[in-house]
């Protein structure tokens, strides 16, 4: 099973907007290669964070409105969601202590 | 000179390298080539079919290449088809995704399992044992294309 949760338009609600715990939504496409670098880097984060911190992928062949509600202009994008607002981004394929390093941002109470 | 007659002959010479851009999409030269071609009559050993490396601009712009065909029927010139694929296509293409698309197939080399990577592999022995530099599909398909007309590897 992948640790990675596969978002569309029908579950962005629930499961980013709506969710309890801090969100990290990936915005990807097949033809994306530092996506692919990425890949595997989120695949451990979701591992390794699960119980604290949710990651999501948005396919943005599939889902061309989620891009554009959020304004995305390159790939990978990453937006850190807490509380059903984007709180943090990223862009490009940034390295793993500089993700994990933002999640726990998120997770700290205000 | 007719835009038909331009480039349409392949088997004279290749098709245009797939590195080669048209509104920023690689490939997109390389197939309309062929495309001239196949409706000359001339496309010799390659194919226009929509399928292997062609697949991929086809599938991300969101068109058949029997459409295509048709539009390079009435003569248009490169501009005129770039024109059109841009109306025409069902997934309209923002630049930024144009980059990211024709960055990443500059890029590729055969990663997705051990067959296709064996199969790669064999191919570029074909031509040289010893070409270890040719590590991407497009430079495979350059070295295809220049040996396919006298080149050396």
């Amino acid at each position: 099973m992948k640790p990675t949760i596969e978002i569309n338009d029908a579950n962005f609600e629930n499961e980013v907007l709506k969710s309890n715990q801090p969100v990290l939504v990936d915005f990807w496409a097949e033809w994306c290669g530092p996506c692919k670098m990425l890949a595997p880097v989120l695949d451990e984060i979701a591992v390794e964070q699960t119980g604290r911190v949710k990651v999501a992928k948005v396919d943005v062949d599939s889902n061309a409105a989620l891009a554009a509600r959020f304004g995305i202009q390159s790939i990978p994008t990453l937006l850190y969601f807490a509380g059903g607002e984007v709180r943090d981004k990223t862009i490009g394929a940034v390295n793993k202590r500089a993700i994990v390093t933002k999640l726990e941002k998120l997770a700290v109470p205000a | 000179m007719s835009a038909l007659n331009s480039t349409s002959d392949l088997t004279r010479r290749p098709p245009r390298s797939p590195r080669v851009r048209l509104g920023g999409y690689v490939l997109l030269p390389r197939i309309l080539d062929k495309g001239r071609a196949s409706l000359a009559g001339n496309l010799g050993e390659y194919h226009f079919a929509g399928k292997g490396m062609d697949w991929h601009f086809f599938n991300f712009v969101g068109l058949d290449h029997q459409a295509l065909a048709k539009e390079i029927a009435n003569g248009g010139g490169d501009g005129e088809l770039l024109a059109w694929v841009n109306a025409n296509a069902k997934t309209p293409r923002q630049a930024w995704e144009i980059a990211a698309w024709s960055e990443y197939h500059l890029h590729r080399t055969p990663d997705s399992d051990q067959e296709t990577i064996t199969h790669f592999a064999d191919e570029v022995k074909k031509f040289n044992p010893l070409r270890e530099d040719v590590n991407t599909w497009f430079d495979l398909l350059d070295l295809d294309d220049y040996c396919s007309f006298g080149g050396k590897a």
